[in-house]
């Protein structure tokens, strides 16, 4: 019986020596981003606008309540939207505006359904016309109509 | 002796609970007022022939001071902070408790939002309604998933965390009770004009969701059963854009069942609004002067449209309402 | 009214999932009938163990990193309480088996043995001598018993959600955050070692004293554990249930201290390396590292005996690396950090933007140094509370509800990405 024990514990053990040995990564926490030319749009993160040149418009949205101001940047190709977020203000929402721009993974407006799903996969909530895809709070939404991409849009979950 | 002392124990206990309670919750006096305008009807005299409901968009453009000066109307102003359709559902619910109005008039919006938009604003429009079964509605249907309804019975629950975050009006005003609104109406002298706006951004699909045309039903149905007059609006706010695949909708549900359905954001120019000068949120919201010239256009039509009294020919409410048109007139005027 | 707590905690067990039902049942009726067998008995026993470790092993290794990422685990669901109830049966058939008590014979009773709702969320591991002594009792609902455990069950709560769950809003910030480093993460270990204790003793707390309600005693614990002078000590103060378990089934088994000094130590390296496994696979080098260091200590004598006592502390935090930070490689990472990085200025003048406020630091520290004088007075307060007037434990518990319904760390409006958060 004793034996049995020990025969059971080393089993244990072996494995447990063996995972501890592997270099288990930490996943990196990933969160959808859009980059045009060298300019980094990440969301959730705060938004700096010395790095990303001069807006061809700007808007403020106030919410219903007073509860912060939600700040527009127009620029040529695409607009950013900012949400304050502990004193900060976040890039929440990015809208491509034409097919001159791409995402990181090389999609844009205009672009074909099947390409889409090339490039993201299958792993998309789909409500409507919208294509969603997720990365931890971070969403990737493409409109498709009639088989084409007809709007892009990067968003964040607000608490 | 033992028995007393467990009972003034349990007493104690009881009041500091109750206490703590009303320490912790905001007061919605001075900051975010917007929580303070649901509880401000039921102290009103229940003589209203029109109600609005509907979100900020009826609580900024909407002035019953005007339209009472002008024609007599006695209107209230059912609106909060992003009000919702099964939330204007269970306000007009609980209104009908204390009186039945010859109109309502709902502003379409809202019909936009299909779920639960946020918690904030959850509180905002429910922490002073009194407790109701619908309230308990609203409540179960606007709930986020991490909300609970405990949030909502004891505000300590929900509002604890503000013991390090307390300010002079938590203090001062724990037991004041002052009006914000006029007749519901939040007044706001501010001027910012309409500049730039986002672009109109392409929706994933433009056609108002089941859950939010079923509650529309219920509005309607439950106005038909207590012959009330359903008058559906858009209100003149430029922004969020309101699609004209979603007026079309209003349209073809207003022919379908016979209902009134003013577009007011296309009669800008008629009603005179001036983009420039008489909004104060760039174009969200009317401020003052552009809810006035709003309700004086709008109370012509409620006036030449519905069987409605002039009351200022009856004493006891024309009694009233100078009083209170007294106390408006009086703020408009101070800068 | 045993049937009624039964059935209560069937129920309640329920509403964790339908499954979780399933395992319990096969681990207590396995043992059940294990313990009970005339014929083939060591067949019987040594299969029913093999059955029930395995599906403890399985739970444990296949929810560890996906199992080498072959499988999606996020639907596999492990039963609750196995790690509780598993060691919990498997004491029982060992010491029937081994003749040290009788075989339970009314099915019933053992069930409400395994089943029992409160164990299963936070331990403690029962023996069955102990805990049959109270928990068939017909229970009266007894005045004292009911104040006591109100007592216990809000000092409990307090403990729990106004200290533990403070404390881990700091921690959170910092381990959540490589780039906090050195002087950070000292912090974090320091606050950890209260945070543990506090959240699981708190819990236990609330635990014993719901079975003192009913009449029902389950055993300590915990001891004031960081009063130990080393570490060898300090594991019969820690998780005590646990810690014996190991000793009873596993440790004296192996051998204990009856073969020789150096089969000694390995006994204890081996014990406290199974014990770091079950708390999770990732918790093998803390095993490790106490079990070495717990092997070449002896029992502890009173010289210099508040120099012991902290010097312990700090080891015990050091050691708690493993439990904040989701891997050993990048635990021993971070703590490298403390003995080269001296960052202390800038964690001072940081320490507002770690996640509370100066109000929220106040009562901090306020209830650590409670805490504190609880375990150091532990004896003089215990008496205070539990010997006294009626009056003087009410008013006890209403304060404390009080205190933890406006300074608990719960629900909405600690969430620090809520924009809202400044306004409400």
């Amino acid at each position: 019986m004793k034996k049995l024990i020990v025969l059971a514990l080393m089993v244990v053990l072996i494995t447990g020596c063996g995972e501890a040995k592997k270099t288990s990564e930490t996943e990196e926490n990933k969160v959808y981003s859009f980059t045009y030319n060298n300019m980094n749009f990440v969301l959730g993160s705060e938004f700096d606008k010395s790095e990303y040149g001069n807006e061809t418009s700007y808007a403020e949205v106030p919410s219903c309540a007073g509860l912060g101001v939600d700040k527009t940047y127009t620029y040529e190709h695409y607009e950013v939207t900012t949400t304050p977020s502990n004193d900060k203000d976040i890039i929440s929402n990015i809208y491509l505006t034409d097919s001159d721009v791409e995402t990181k993974e090389g999609i844009k407006i205009g672009d074909s359904l099947d390409a889409l799903t090339s490039a993201y996969g299958e792993e998309y909530e789909k409500r409507d016309n919208a294509y969603t895809y997720t990365l931890d709070n971070t969403h990737l939404e493409f409109i498709v109509e009639s088989d084409t991409i007809s709007s892009i849009t990067y968003y964040i979950d607000i608490e | 002796m033992k028995k007393f002392n467990i009972i003034l124990i349990i007493i104690c206990f009881l009041i500091l609970f109750i206490f703590l309670n009303k320490l912790v919750a905001p007061k919605y006096q001075t900051d975010l007022v917007e929580g303070h305008m649901i509880s401000e009807y039921y102290k009103e005299e229940k003589n209203h022939e029109v109600i609005f409901i509907g979100d900020c968009e009826v609580y900024a453009n909407f002035s019953p001071m005007v339209m009472y000066q002008d024609y007599g109307i006695t209107s209230y102003v059912r609106g909060t902070s992003q009000q919702l359709i099964w939330q204007s559902y269970g306000i007009l619910k609980e209104t009908l408790k204390y009186e039945i109005p010859k109109v309502v008039v709902l502003n379409v919006n809202s019909l936009r939002y299909s779920e639960p938009v946020s918690e904030a604003y959850n509180h905002l429009t429910l922490d002073k309604m009194k407790w109701s079964k619908e309230k308990l509605d609203i409540i179960k249907a606007s709930m986020l998933e991490e909300e609970s309804i405990f949030d909502y019975i004891f505000p300590i629950v929900r509002y604890h965390s503000r013991f390090s975050k307390l300010t002079k009006e938590d203090i001062n005003n724990m037991f004041t009770d002052n009006n914000v609104t006029y007749n519901g109406y939040l007044m706001n002298k501010n001027i910012k004009g309409v500049t730039t706006l986002p672009t109109k951004k392409k929706l994933a699909t433009y056609t108002f969701k089941d859950n939010v045309v079923s509650y529309l039903d219920k509005i309607k149905d439950l106005c038909k059963e207590n012959n009330i007059k359903l008058v559906l609006i858009k209100a003149p706010s430029v922004y969020p854009y309101w699609y004209d695949e979603y007026n079309n909708q209003i349209i073809e549900y207003a022919n379908k069942y016979d209902l009134d359905f003013y577009n007011l954001l296309e009669k800008a120019d008629e009603i005179g609004i001036d983009y420039s000068h008489d909004t104060y949120d760039g174009g969200l919201h009317l401020n003052l002067y552009g809810a006035e010239k709003l309700s004086t256009y709008f109370g012509d039509i409620l006036k030449n449209n519905y069987d409605l009294t002039d009351f200022r020919l009856d004493d006891n409410v024309s009694s009233i309402y100078n009083q209170k048109l007294y106390m408006y007139n009086r703020d408009k005027g101070d800068e | 009214m045993n049937m009624v707590l039964l059935i209560l905690s069937i129920i309640l067990i329920a509403t964790f999932g339908l499954s979780n039902l399933i395992y319990i049942l096969i681990s207590a009726t396995t043992t059940y009938f294990a313990a009970r067998a005339k014929k083939h008995k060591k067949l019987a026993f040594i299969g029913t163990i093999i059955l029930n470790v395995g599906i403890l092993v399985f739970f444990k290794f296949v929810t560890y990193n996906n199992f080498f990422n072959l499988i999606d685990s996020k639907n596999i669901l492990v039963p609750l309480g196995i790690s509780y109830y598993t060691f919990q049966v498997l004491a029982y058939l060992i010491d029937v088996y081994k003749g040290k008590i009788k075989a339970v014979t009314n099915f019933k009773d053992y069930l409400l043995f395994v089943f029992y709702f409160p164990y299963l969320i936070i331990g403690p591991i029962n023996r069955y001598s102990d805990l049959s002594k109270t928990l068939y009792k017909k229970k009266k609902l007894e005045k004292d018993n009911i104040l006591n455990g109100l007592v216990r069950i809000t000092w409990g709560l307090f403990k729990k959600y106004v200290i533990a769950a403070r404390i881990g809003l700091i921690v959170t910030t910092i381990t959540s955050n490589l780039d906090y480093q050195g002087a950070y993460v000292l912090l974090a270990l320091l606050l950890y070692s209260f945070e543990l204790y506090a959240d699981f003793s708190g819990g236990i707390d609330i635990v014993l004293g719901f079975s003192k309600m009913l009449g029902i005693i389950l055993p300590e614990n915990f001891d004031r554990p960081y009063l130990s002078r080393n570490l060898k000590e300090f594991w019969r103060r820690w998780h005590i249930s646990l810690s014996s378990w190991f000793r009873d089934y596993i440790y004296i088994p192996l051998g204990g201290s009856k073969c020789g000094n150096f089969r000694k130590k390995i006994n204890v390296i081996i014990t406290f390396i199974v014990s770091g496994l079950w708390h999770g696979i990732n918790y093998f080098f803390w095993g490790l590292f106490h079990g070495i260091i717990v092997a070449f200590q002896n029992k502890p004598n009173d010289n210099c005996k508040t120099l012991k006592i902290i010097l312990n502390f700090i080891l015990v935090s050091l050691l708690w690396i493993f439990f904040i930070y989701p891997n050993s490689i990048t635990a021993f990472k971070m703590l490298i950090t403390i003995f080269y990085k001296f960052n202390y200025l800038e964690l001072f003048t940081n320490i507002l933007n770690l996640g509370l406020d100066i109000p929220n630091l106040i009562v901090l520290i306020i209830t650590l140094i409670i805490l504190v004088i609880s375990d150091i007075k532990n004896e003089k307060i215990k008496n205070i509370l539990y010997n006294n007037k009626d009056e003087v434990k009410l008013i006890f518990i209403c304060s404390m509800i009080l205190i933890v319904l406006l300074l608990g760390v719960y629900g909405l409006g600690f969430n620090t990405s809520d924009f809202i958060y400044s306004k409400f």
